[in-house]
């Protein structure tokens, strides 16, 4: 069978999650790959649920939060962007390509935006093809 | 250990661990760091009442022991808190109970990560050119092997804490070059599982050890060197009795006790103190050697702190469970005491110590920095054998 990214997608509750929304309102087209949590700022991600993530078998993880200067709790987002720099280092470590991490800023306005990041994002993952820590089968 | 221990019930447990021995003289609560902070803990009263009741234990105690082993030290019939502790967790673990990890479990999941067999780390980038590293599956065999640890994970989540961590490998590796030896590096080696074992997780720990004790058969390992104290406890006396284990496990600092000389370029007083951290002295039994190195470097002033070798303080936490008001507590009372020796430097054999002593020394501002720790291989190569300053 044909290798389909599994992708896992934080997105924050205020900008990212409402831009996803907008997205699947406008009637965008983005790959069914991505499984959303909401969670209530970007600066609630640490490396431990990016690795949980892959851990639990994804072949990449999208982090998405509010544009930098528009955090709703000021500076979760730039939390946010030492976690997620601190967890590509980690995922490096244990022998997983750094580009199965990505970070991008999506506002709730940004329905396209939303959309045209998590394509880019799921076809990136295909080329990469699956996971290095997960079994063939 | 022996057998897994988790099968047995508490009454077994007890026997295994000797507590129907206890004498009631409640030396153990005495002892125990957490009570002498107000905490109510007692050893003593929590096997008792598990052997009475049939409630189980109560689970906030379950996870409160730090297995600092201060009670077993100093028990005169030697029950072994520590290990009828860490059955008692193995079973909870197995019946879906979770203690609180710190880091949003970062930890945790780095060694969940470790112990898949698919899984190939990179972590070996930092090595110095002329460190010889070898890949598991090569077929190449070598007879030494330095067993490096959790530290590159370690070094990435406590950047902002500025210890160096990996510093502690290179210098170990610097000085057993210095001892003729050149032990390769592993590189698809995993974490020793210590954390998960102590913290119930005999499953994760067994996948991880196997994983180890694989790769070291394959290169046909003859000798394994480890600094992390932590990593030579499991892999010395743990191990062993969980696998056909042919390997020598040797202490690094231990081995270099024995066979470095220094010869200082330049001479400058420094005032030291050391931290026998629980796996080196208690468990360990490691209180000369550290102490004979440090005396022999020209210029090192080596100053004891008030409780020092079998009775040293515990520096907070362990396992990356259950950190709070008391572990600060227990690491600054244990910074105090460093401080008051009036040294300049902390030397210390575990770098976990250092993490969470530099935890508590930023959660104060800094306040505490009139004392910086160093791990004690780091010490040894910059003072003893280069004299960087
Ligand atoms: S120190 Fe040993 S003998 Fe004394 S109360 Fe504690 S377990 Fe019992
Ligand atoms: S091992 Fe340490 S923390 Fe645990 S009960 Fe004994 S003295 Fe207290
Ligand atoms: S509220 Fe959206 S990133 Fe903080």
């Amino acid at each position: 069978m044909a290798f389909e990214p599994r992708i896992v997608a934080f997105a924050c509750n205020w900008c990212s999650y409402a831009g996803a929304d907008l997205a699947g309102v406008s009637r965008l087209q983005y790959p069914p790959n991505i499984r959303t949590i909401r969670v209530m700022c970007s600066g609630r991600i640490s490396p431990g649920l990016i690795l949980k993530a892959f851990e639990k078998g994804a072949d990449g993880v999208f982090v998405s939060g509010c544009h930098i200067g528009d955090c709703h709790y000021s500076f979760g987002n730039r939390r946010a962007e030492h976690q997620v720099e601190k967890a590509r280092k980690l995922i490096s470590l244990l022998g997983i390509e750094p580009e199965r991490l990505k970070l991008e800023w999506i506002s709730a306005t940004e329905g396209e935006k939303f959309a045209s990041s998590v394509t880019e994002f799921v076809e990136r993952i295909r080329k990469l093809g699956r996971s290095p820590i997960k079994s063939e089968s | 250990m022996g057998e897994a221990l988790s099968s047995l019930s508490p009454k077994e447990l007890a026997q295994k661990t000797r507590a129907y021995l206890c004498l009631d003289c409640s030396k153990c609560t005495a002892s125990c760091p957490l009570g002498r902070l107000g905490v109510t803990y007692s050893p003593r009263s929590f096997v008792q009442h598990l052997l009475i009741n049939d409630e189980g234990p109560d689970e906030a105690s379950l996870w409160r022991c730090l297995t600092c082993g201060l009670c077993h030290e100093r028990c005169p019939s030697d029950v072994d808190f520590p290990v009828f502790i860490r059955e008692l967790r193995s079973k909870a673990i197995e019946q879906g109970k979770m203690p609180h990890p710190t880091h949003s479990e970062t930890i945790q999941e780095v060694m969940r990560i470790l112990a898949k067999p698919e899984t190939k780390p990179q972590r070996t980038s930092w090595l110095s050119d002329w460190v010889p590293v070898i890949d598991g599956k090569s077929g190449q065999k070598v007879e030494d092997i330095y067993f490096v640890g959790c530290s590159p994970y370690l070094e990435t989540i406590f950047e902002h804490f500025n210890l160096s961590l990996l510093d502690t490998h290179l210098s170990a590796l610097e000085l057993l070059r210095l001892c003729g030896v050149k032990p390769y590096v592993l590189r698809d080696e995993r974490c020793c599982g210590h954390d998960a074992l102590w913290s119930g997780d005999t499953e994760l720990f067994m996948r991880l050890a196997s994983i180890n004790v694989e790769l070291w058969r394959s290169i046909g390992a003859r000798r394994i060197f480890v600094s992390c104290p932590e990593g030579y406890h499991t892999l010395s006396t743990v191990y062993p009795d969980h696998f056909d284990f042919p390997f020598e496990v040797i202490n690094t600092v231990k081995f270099l006790a024995e066979r470095l000389e220094f010869q200082p370029t330049k001479i400058e007083k420094v005032s030291v103190t050391y931290l026998d951290s629980c796996r080196m002295g208690r468990y360990g039994g490691i209180y000369d050697e550290p102490r004979l190195l440090l005396k022999n470097i020209a210029g090192v002033d080596l100053v004891e702190m008030e409780m020092n070798r079998e009775n040293a303080p515990c520096c907070g936490s362990n396992l990356w469970i259950n950190c709070d008001g008391i572990s600060k507590k227990l690491q600054n009372a244990c910074l105090d005491q460093a401080i008051q020796t009036g040294a300049g430097v902390l030397v210390c054999p575990c770098d976990k110590c250092r993490i969470h002593l530099a935890c508590a020394q930023l959660e104060n501002g800094f306040l505490n920095e009139t004392i910086r720790t160093e791990n004690i291989l780091s010490f040894l190569y910059r003072k003893g054998v280069n004299n960087l300053g």
